[in-house]
């Protein structure tokens, strides 16, 4: 007899059907998996054999073949036990041939229960859009599965009820559509809980509102880390686009298997400095995504910038500037989106003392070039907003003027994005950060003593071309938060104020 | 090279940089090729009080073989050398007490030099003193001086960057080196090396070639600094310092001294604070203040005779309030929030045109000052 149960694969983000076909014949027993099944493909037979038998079933005592078409495209992972079982026991004539268009997808316990998997959204946003409609996922994906809208997705607790479902018998009731209910906020550190720092605040704010990178330069203890700790508690909410996004992607690393299904809050990463290019970037045999992908739509922390390896900041180049990522493997080629904040904090000197009025640096020139010098200039050019924060004193720590509260910058910087994407709407951007070349000729255009301004900054700051379009962004971030739609002299004024870091100048 | 000049360089080498040595020998024999001829000869006579070491040196570097790949490199590397007795040696040097046998020099090496100024001052200097080191480097090649200076890092190399920066003067800058002619220190000196010959100015040393820049040298290289020069300026230095040792030996050598008075708190004007109370050196606080001394035409006694002048009602309202606010020292951007009433992106603004015309400028931790130095800001009744 011969059966087919469709499923699905994932190549990075892309799926593809995959088509699993049992033919069991007689003669010799035997169980063979064709169409280049990797390890824990193949091993799925001891758990589909112990699965069948527990759940009241006999595993055929036949020649067994099963195939999983294409076959010319590697098969990985847990993902085909489900499919596979019901295809034996189809084949066996346990159970009439299923309809076609549903989507089978599961591990196997040994018992014949239903175990979660990874890549369950990717796969089934994929299949939508392929015209599959009819799902079978294991229970702890469901909640993933469910903000597909329009899809009916089955919740597989075990195969024993999968076939009572199929024989109907007791029909298992499909999950509940779920609505995406807004995005989620992290307010681990309050902006009113940071004591001084009007300054930095500042800049922080421009950055959010227009995800503009942001390099925080300062002697240790002046609250680099906690500040950039509090940037995800005035990022916007999330849109539902934005967080299918972002849920494909940690769907993928299996992050998000028994979780509520959708990463509604910003993801806020903050690998340790000895991260290496690949951790950073993505990679591993099967092109995994790597730190900047899972940051894609949240900030991406990079505390000690100066202490990374240097090519693995150079590695950072080219995703900053294009807002995705291809990474190449020998068995696998994946691009995966990366649009992330850069938030990243050094301090002005080895010793870290340098611009502090309390303490001596002892570094000499020499060493404070090579210190900066980690960090290249093509890098630097690419991060809009560079802010040196001073010490806190004494008497701002024990200041009791109330600060202002992140909900309150949150809702300027939401209004801000707001105005963006009402302008950028015909441009299939989001923010002004995104602008290239001809937008920014189109909504930032200097004129009189805006230009001179700007033509002084480029001299005497010695500014790149890139960098110098930089500032044009950051002054129309500027204009937005103050809800003006052209941008005057004093925006760009402030703007120019964000590129004039002494340490990087002054040597 | 000549047979004369290759013998002082045989008899420098043996003795190394001991000048007092290099003249006892010298004096022992009628003239320098007696001594030559004698350690040819094995005659050991008139070298018995000499160390073993010493005696070795003069034997190895008296072969004929040995001279010409000595002054084959030399002038490969187009370093020159003059001896005390030539007629190019600087006069003023040729004054001093022990003046060196001989230098090894790169560039053009005048023989009057037209007012030269040694500027000196600690490595690890402050903002201050970098500033201060400019300016009076930059007036000084102005008004026609010559920057004599060590070219080591700090005061010395902003000294020189300021006297460079003076297109009219043909000889801003003569750099007196603790090490060999072709040994760069700091090593990322190079291009100010190479600036100063470029701008007719001159490299001198009496170090051997190769010589690393070793703490014992600095000092004897002080006495040729102060040696070469009319007058020494001392611009930053510490509680116990090489450069109040540079001080003293000018003032052995009969110079003047002059010191630019800092703050009294301040660890790196503890020097030459003690120098002005003592009444070692002069104070000053402009370059015409130091070339009176020596000249009638010591131009403008002012420090920023330059600048720009600027109203203060033109400052603008908030300009009016970072002036005043800086007025009282040095302030950084969140400490002007908290003194003035105006959001940040009012302050920003304003300070962004405040340093572009030079009313402000920013020092490393995001902290404003007056910028003095180019602009004045006068008050209009």
């Amino acid at each position: 007899m011969l059966a087919k149960v469709e499923s699905y694969g994932l190549v990075a983000l892309n799926g593809y059907p995959v088509t699993v076909e049992t033919d069991i014949s007689s003669g010799m027993p035997n169980y063979e998996t064709v169409g280049l099944p990797d390890t824990a493909v193949r091993e799925s037979r001891e758990r589909v054999h112990a699965a069948i038998r527990h759940s009241g079933f006999m595993f055929p005592q036949a020649r067994i073949t099963v195939n999983l078409a294409p076959a010319d495209l590697k098969k990985e992972g847990s993902v085909y036990d489900l499919p596979i079982a019901l295809s034996i026991l189809e084949a066996n004539g346990d159970l009439r041939p299923t309809p076609k268009g549903m989507i089978v997808l599961g591990e196997l316990a040994l018992d014949g229960t239903v175990r979660p998997i990874s890549g369950i959204l990717p796969m089934l946003i994929d299949a939508y859009d392929k015209g599959y409609s009819v799902f079978y996922v294991p229970k702890d994906n469901a909640a993933e599965a469910a903000y597909i809208r329009g899809a009916t997705v089955f919740p597989v607790e075990n195969l024993a009820s999968l076939i009572q479902h199929l024989r109907g018998e007791t029909p298992i009731t499909p999950a509940e559509p779920k609505p995406f209910t807004g995005g989620t906020y992290n307010n681990a550190v309050d902006f009113s809980e940071i004591r001084g720092q009007t300054a930095a605040k500042r800049a922080a704010e421009i950055a959010v509102a227009g995800n503009h990178n942001i390099l925080l330069c300062g002697t240790p203890g002046s609250g680099k880390t906690m500040l950039a700790r509090a940037i995800p508690s005035i990022l916007p909410d999330m849109t539902f686009e934005e967080a299918l996004e972002t849920t494909k992607i940690h769907s993928i690393t299996g992050a998000m298997k028994g979780t509520s299904g959708l990463v509604t809050e910003r993801p806020f990463r903050a690998p340790h400095h000895g991260a290496s290019a690949a951790s950073l970037i993505g990679g591993g045999t099967r092109a995994m995504p790597g730190e900047i992908s899972l940051a894609h739509n949240g900030v991406l922390f990079l505390d000690e910038l100066p202490e990374f390896q240097r090519n693995v900041l150079e590695a950072l180049r080219q995703p900053l500037e294009d807002g995705f990522v291809t990474v190449s493997r020998a068995a696998a080629t994946a691009t995966y989106p990366a649009k992330f904040l850069l938030v990243a904090a050094m301090n002005p000197c080895p010793c870290g003392n340098r611009g502090s009025r309390t303490k001596p640096c002892t570094c000499t020139a020499a060493q404070i070039k090579r210190y900066a010098g980690r960090i290249s200039g093509p890098l630097l050019d690419r991060i809009d907003l560079h802010i040196e924060m001073t010490e806190v004193g004494y008497r701002e720590i024990t200041d009791r003027k109330p600060a202002e509260p992140s909900e309150t910058v949150r809702a300027r910087v939401t209004a801000a994005r707001a105005l963006q994407r009402e302008r950028f709407k015909a441009d299939g951007i989001r923010t002004n950060a995104e602008m290239k070349g001809e937008l920014i000729r189109r909504y930032c255009n200097p004129t009189g003593e805006s230009e001179k301004l700007l033509r002084d900054a480029f001299k005497r700051l010695q500014l790149s071309a890139r960098a110098y379009q930089r500032v044009l962004k950051v002054a129309r971030t500027i204009a937005d938060l103050e809800n003006s739609p052209e941008i005057r002299s004093e925006h760009y004024a402030e703007a120019i104020q964000y590129r004039s870091m002494s340490m990087l100048s002054d040597l | 090279m000549d047979e004369t000049t290759r013998h002082w360089l045989w008899l420098h080498y043996a003795t190394s940089t001991n000048p007092r040595l290099f003249c006892e020998l010298l004096s022992r024999f009628d003239d320098i090729s007696e001594a030559h001829e004698a350690i040819l000869k094995k005659d050991f006579d008139a070298f018995s009080d000499v160390s073993e070491t010493v005696r070795d040196r003069l034997v190895t570097a008296a072969d004929e073989r040995f001279l010409d790949r000595y002054c084959a490199w030399l002038e490969r590397n187009g370093v020159g050398v003059v001896t005390a007795e030539s007629e190019e040696y600087p006069t003023l040097l040729s004054e001093i007490y022990d003046p060196p046998s001989l230098l090894f020099y790169k560039g053009r090496l005048p023989k009057e030099l037209n007012l030269p100024i040694a500027m000196v001052g600690a490595r690890s200097c402050t903002d201050y003193g970098r500033e201060v080191a400019e300016l009076l480097g930059e007036q000084l090649a102005e008004r026609g001086a010559t920057v004599v200076t060590g070219l080591a890092a700090g005061i010395d190399s902003a000294a020189a960057k300021g006297a460079l920066s003076v297109g009219s003067n043909d000889c801003p800058v003569i750099g007196v080196l603790g090490c060999g002619i072709d040994v760069t220190y700091p090593q990322n000196n190079g291009d100010l090396y190479q600036k100063v010959i470029d701008r007719g100015g001159v490299l001198v040393t009496e170090f051997l070639p190769k010589t690393p820049p070793l703490a014992q040298n600095f000092p004897i290289r002080n006495r040729i600094l102060s040696g070469l020069s009319r007058g020494v300026v001392v611009i930053e230095a510490g509680e116990r310092s090489g450069t109040s040792i540079t001080a003293d030996c000018a003032r052995e050598q009969g110079r003047e001294v002059f010191a630019v008075p800092g703050r009294i708190t301040d660890p790196m004007s503890v020097g030459t604070n003690r120098m002005i109370t003592r009444g070692e050196a002069k104070p000053v606080t402009c370059a015409a203040e130091i070339l009176t001394e020596f000249t009638d035409d010591a131009g403008d006694d002012v420090l920023n005779g330059a600048a720009k002048k600027v109203t203060f009602t033109s400052l603008g309202a908030i300009g009016q309030e970072i002036y005043m606010a800086l007025l009282q020292g040095e302030k950084d951007a969140d400490e002007l929030l908290d003194w003035i009433d105006c959001s940040a992106q009012d302050l920003n603004a304003t300070l962004t045109r405040m340093l572009f015309s030079e009313v402000i400028k920013q020092l490393p931790g995001r902290i404003y000052a007056l910028d003095t130095i180019h602009t004045v800001v006068t008050f209009d009744q």
